[in-house]
């Protein structure tokens, strides 16, 4: 039995989730405050390519976001490393599917809680999901029809809106 | 940093490894002993569905199943895949030539980078396909070297040449 499963902690409501602020900020599933594995120099340092050659393509109306809340059912917050909205909002959580979620994977990782938050944000109606270890440079994508793919081609790509990141310029 | 960066342990050696037992068995990775999560229901429970159903189905066509064996993928490294399939007797103890199919079955504590170097050591050994089995969600996924991990949408994990087919509802009932 995991350690997790002998601490009980009491549940909080999405009000006081949505009042409170976590550094860094955390998910909120069901009740329960899960934290985020990042603030490793590989995961930071990804997470600021990735931001910069998404704006370096993104057209009019795709917006790229770090970290924002993205409400994925009514009880459920998911905080992705960086997401692209088309939603045309100001509204300050995403509350409509945004078209790209982006994890980056820490070394401690599990991959039962990867598999929890790519359903999460499919059954959203995320269009694309992207997986990427800085560790072993190894890259995913996941969609709805699809599930969970390894990139053997070198690059990550949509469509509808296009994106086209090099894996060569993200793993550099 | 994780704990682990802070925690330093003498090398063994292979010798000293292969002469050991441990309970559970662990894998060998260049000198260092790795942990491997199991011990739990869903995982013992998924493991010998799995490896029942490749004996019941393919032992008559020559393939030998086997739980837990350790497996030699490179000179350094040793790892311990959870079922394993042979296309016929592999010969040595702690065989040295890559089973056909590598299964490896999730438990909820392991991390997807550990997950993803085990999966490239035995595509890099020769082994054809990983099968990497999660019994909380359910979902399977094959790993080929051409292809790299893809999840099972059909339903069902096979292999081609020889042909292996395992319903996900046969194993995850």
């Amino acid at each position: 039995m995991s350690t997790r499963a002998l601490i009980s902690r009491p549940l909080i409501s999405v009000e006081e989730y949505l009042a409170s602020s976590y550094k860094p900020d955390c998910d909120y599933v069901d009740g329960h405050i899960e934290e985020r594995n990042l603030g490793e120099r590989p995961h930071s340092r990804m997470q600021g390519r990735l931001i910069v050659l998404l704006n370096g393509q993104a057209a009019s109306g795709a917006e790229v976001l770090p970290e924002v809340r993205v409400q994925v059912k009514p009880s459920r917050f998911r905080v992705p490393d960086i997401c692209i909205a088309v939603d045309h909002s100001d509204d300050p959580i995403l509350t409509k599917p945004p078209f790209l979620c982006i994890e980056v994977l820490s070394p401690e990782d599990r991959m039962s809680r990867i598999e929890a938050r790519i359903k999460d944000y499919l059954e959203m109606g995320v269009a694309y999901v992207w997986v990427l270890d800085p560790q072993t440079k190894q890259a995913y994508v996941a969609t709805a029809p699809e599930g969970l793919r390894e990139v053997k081609t070198g690059v990550l790509t949509t469509a509808n809106p296009a994106f086209e990141i090099p894996l060569a310029e993200v793993f550099r | 940093m994780s704990t682990r960066a802070l925690i330093s342990r003498p090398l063994i050696s292979v010798e000293e490894y292969l002469a050991s037992s441990y309970e559970p068995d662990c894998d060998y990775v260049d000198g260092h002993i790795e942990e491997r999560n199991l011990g739990e229901k869903a995982h013992a429970t998924l493991q010998l569905r799995i490896g029942a159903y490749l004996l019941t189905h393919y032992e008559r066509s020559g393939a030998v199943a086997a739980t837990e064996l350790r497996i030699r993928v490179s000179p350094t490294r040793i790892r311990i895949p959870d079922v394993c399939v042979f296309l016929g007797d592999p010969g040595e103890e702690v065989p040295t030539k890559p089973p056909y199919i590598c299964i490896e079955v999730l438990s909820p504590e392991d991390r997807m980078s550990r997950v993803e170097k085990r999966i490239q050591d035995f595509l890099e050994m020769g082994v054809s396909y990983v099968w990497v089995l999660d019994p909380q969600t359910k979902q399977a996924y094959v790993a080929t070297a051409a292809e790299g991990l893809r999840e099972v949408k059909t339903g069902a994990l096979t292999t081609a040449n020889p042909i292996f087919e395992v319903s996900l509802a046969e194993i995850f009932r």
